[in-house]
């Protein structure tokens, strides 16, 4: 029994041994294992802090480049916007000066100098690279970096426009960072320059617009005052006629100088409504303020069209009423405003038809409205009638004479009062012209 | 083959049948034996030790294969029981091993290549499993069902007509899951 529970026992530590040696060997493998897994965690946690340093430094150079980029597109003229991309990308890089040179084309040369105070690089515009990419090799395919100088270019599109100089008093080494930043500042300031010179080239256009419209105003003032002078000659003389001072007139010469006499007036009045408005361009329209009665205007102006309603059925209503307030305005003009509004209606409103002229007391003044059953304004022509020379299309069908200027004076005389005037129209049904004019003018444009 | 399997046939056969028994299956099987769950082994070694098993026991290959791996799934369930408590039966629990249980597996053991299965069964009570794999392990994963069916409470009828051990490209296991209180009746080795 002894011999066996010996050899039992041999066989068990045997057996035990055995399994302690694959235990050993398990744990030396797990062991194994687990060093090679930390070494490859290591490894990827490093890879992941280097690709999180480079993501933010990337951020970074962007944050900058957009900072800059916004700094330099604050400015719109070209010399002003070069002068701080300089500046911003000379500080930004810690250089010691930094040059914006624009080179392209038939664009003059344009130049901005930033130099940190005390560099030993301010005060001079330095020594200007001919051709930075001839004089600086090596760098990226883009831009030249060498140690003390370095230089990227500017592209508009695909073309060279110019390039960013910049220079150190030392030797240093330029950054990704840097080549970064002023390559990203190099892109952003082409399509500033670009939208620069379109700036320019559009105030230049908006200049010269403004210039033509004034010889335009003073060609048209000109012209209307010369017309005036010999006109007045004939009118006198025509009227002398008229009245057989120089001799008694036939029957068919009484019609010939009549009809001479009516466009001789037209004329008067087309030079009279073009001094006015050339008046109102160069701010020389005044108005002759005085207490003034609208009733009487009505009737001044009733009185004037009078001529035009010879032969023509119309049903005229005038009900302005006898205690309506007074307004300080300017009569001759306010009689001008109701004549060309009466005028108009009965132009535009068939025989048959009604014309009421209203005037009423309001809350910030008199309102005074024009009223006929005429041909109306077409709806898409409506925003147009205040425009000089603007004519309806109905007036144009239907032959009916006018400047397309009477509507312009009036806006601008009731403008000039300080008051507003409003259209209403339907085609076919008629139109309503209402003028609202404050009891006292304000101050500005009034002589 | 990952360790962690060699780690659970070892507690299976050293439990029920002795530290001897499993020191002479390492021997018939001339493998080394010092399986870390963390080690990656020759899938030959298993087949090996089950072919050895298989001769020791006098049991089937396949049996013992089943065996196995309804065992080592009620290791599993204790050992890692987050796995295995969001279900309430086997079924759902199995559809969760291509989307959760294996996808985990690959983080703790990037270079282990569990199984892919695919499901079907229009059945809530029926599920077919198709197992594709060059270790041709079907039997373990029969286990493997029933051994879950076994933990969730349900009986489980696994039919394996389709068999990469018999020339197929694949092996189906149409697995029909009656819920009963019984089930361990239906659990041990072989069938």
């Amino acid at each position: 029994m002894q011999q066996a529970s010996a050899a039992d026992l041999t066989a068990r530590v045997a057996l035990l041994e055995r399994r302690l040696e694959r235990e050993r060997s398990a744990r030396r493998t797990a062991e194994e294992i687990g060093e090679r897994a930390t070494s490859e965690l290591f490894e990827a946690v490093q890879n992941l802090q280097r690709a999180q340093a480079e993501i933010q430094g990337r951020a970074d150079q962007a944050r900058t480049v957009t900072e800059l980029a916004r700094e330099v597109r604050r400015e719109l003229d070209l010399d002003g916007l070069l002068q701080r991309a300089a500046r911003g990308l000379g500080e930004a890089l810690g250089a010691d000066s930094c040059t914006v040179r624009l080179t392209a084309g038939d664009r003059a040369t344009a130049l901005a100098r930033w130099a940190r105070p005390g560099s030993g690089c301010d005060g001079s515009a330095g020594t200007p690279l001919g051709d930075p990419a001839a004089e600086l090799a090596g760098g990226s395919p883009a831009g030249r970096w060498a140690s003390t100088r370095a230089a990227t270019p500017v592209l508009v599109g695909e073309q060279l426009v110019g390039w960013l100089e910049l220079e150190s008093s030392q030797p240093r080494s330029w950054t990704e960072r840097d080549v970064a930043i002023a390559e990203g500042l190099a892109r952003e300031l082409g399509a500033a320059v670009s939208q620069a010179r379109v700036y320019a080239d559009q105030q230049a256009t908006v200049e010269r617009l403004r210039e033509l419209d004034l010889a335009k105003t003073e060609f048209v003032s000109t012209v209307s005052h010369e017309l005036r002078t010999p006109l007045t000659s004939i009118t006198g003389y025509l009227e002398m006629l008229l009245e057989e001072a120089l001799g008694e007139l036939t029957p068919h010469q009484v019609k010939a100088l009549t009809v001479i006499d009516r466009n001789a007036q037209r004329l008067q009045l087309l030079i009279g409504d073009l001094l006015t408005l050339s008046g109102v361009d160069a701010g020389a329209f005044r108005l002759d303020l005085a207490p003034v009665h609208l009733g009487t205007v009505v009737a001044d102006a009733c009185a004037a069209v009078r001529p035009l309603l010879e032969r023509r059925v119309l049903d005229i209503a005038v009900e302005v009423p006898d205690d309506l307030g007074v307004v300080h305005g300017d009569g001759t003009q306010l009689e001008r405003v109701v004549s060309n509004l009466l005028t108009n209606a009965v132009k535009f409103t068939p025989d048959g038809g009604r014309i009421r002229v209203a005037a009423a007391d309001d809350e910030h003044g008199v309102s005074l409205s024009v009223a006929d059953t005429g041909c109306g304004i077409p709806l898409d022509e409506q925003d147009r009638l205040f425009t000089r020379f603007f004519r309806s299309t109905i007036s144009q069908e239907q032959e009916i004479q006018g400047s397309g200027l009477g509507l312009a004076i009036t806006k601008a005389i009731v403008d000039g009062h300080g008051g507003g005037v409003d259209v209403e129209s339907a085609p076919a049904a008629g139109t309503t012209v209402t003028v609202r004019l404050p009891r006292h003018p304000p101050a500005a444009g009034v002589a | 083959m990952k360790g962690i399997i060699f780690n659970l046939v070892e507690e299976t056969v050293s439990t029920e049948y002795g530290d001897d028994t499993w020191d002479s299956l390492l021997e018939a099987a001339d493998v080394e034996g010092s399986y870390t769950s963390l080690g990656n082994y020759d899938d030959a070694e298993i087949h090996r030790l089950v072919d050895a098993g298989s001769e020791a026991l006098d049991v089937p290959a396949k049996d013992l294969t089943e065996w196995l791996g309804r065992d080592a799934l009620l290791r599993l369930a204790a050992r890692y029981p987050h796995f295995f408590a969001p279900h309430a039966s086997t079924r759902p629990f199995l559809l969760t091993l291509n989307d959760v249980i294996h996808p985990e597996v690959r983080k703790v053991h990037p270079d282990s290549q569990p199984p892919d299965f695919d499901f079907s069964g229009a059945d809530p009570r029926v599920l077919v499993m198709t197992y594709r794999s060059a270790r041709r392990l079907c039997a373990l994963a029969e286990g493997m069902v029933r051994g879950a069916a076994e933990f969730y409470g349900e009986q489980v009828a696994v039919t394996h007509d389709v068999c990469m051990l018999h020339g197929a490209d694949r092996c189906e296991l149409t697995c029909t899951f009656e819920p009963t209180g019984e089930a361990d009746d239906a659990a041990g080795v072989g069938r």
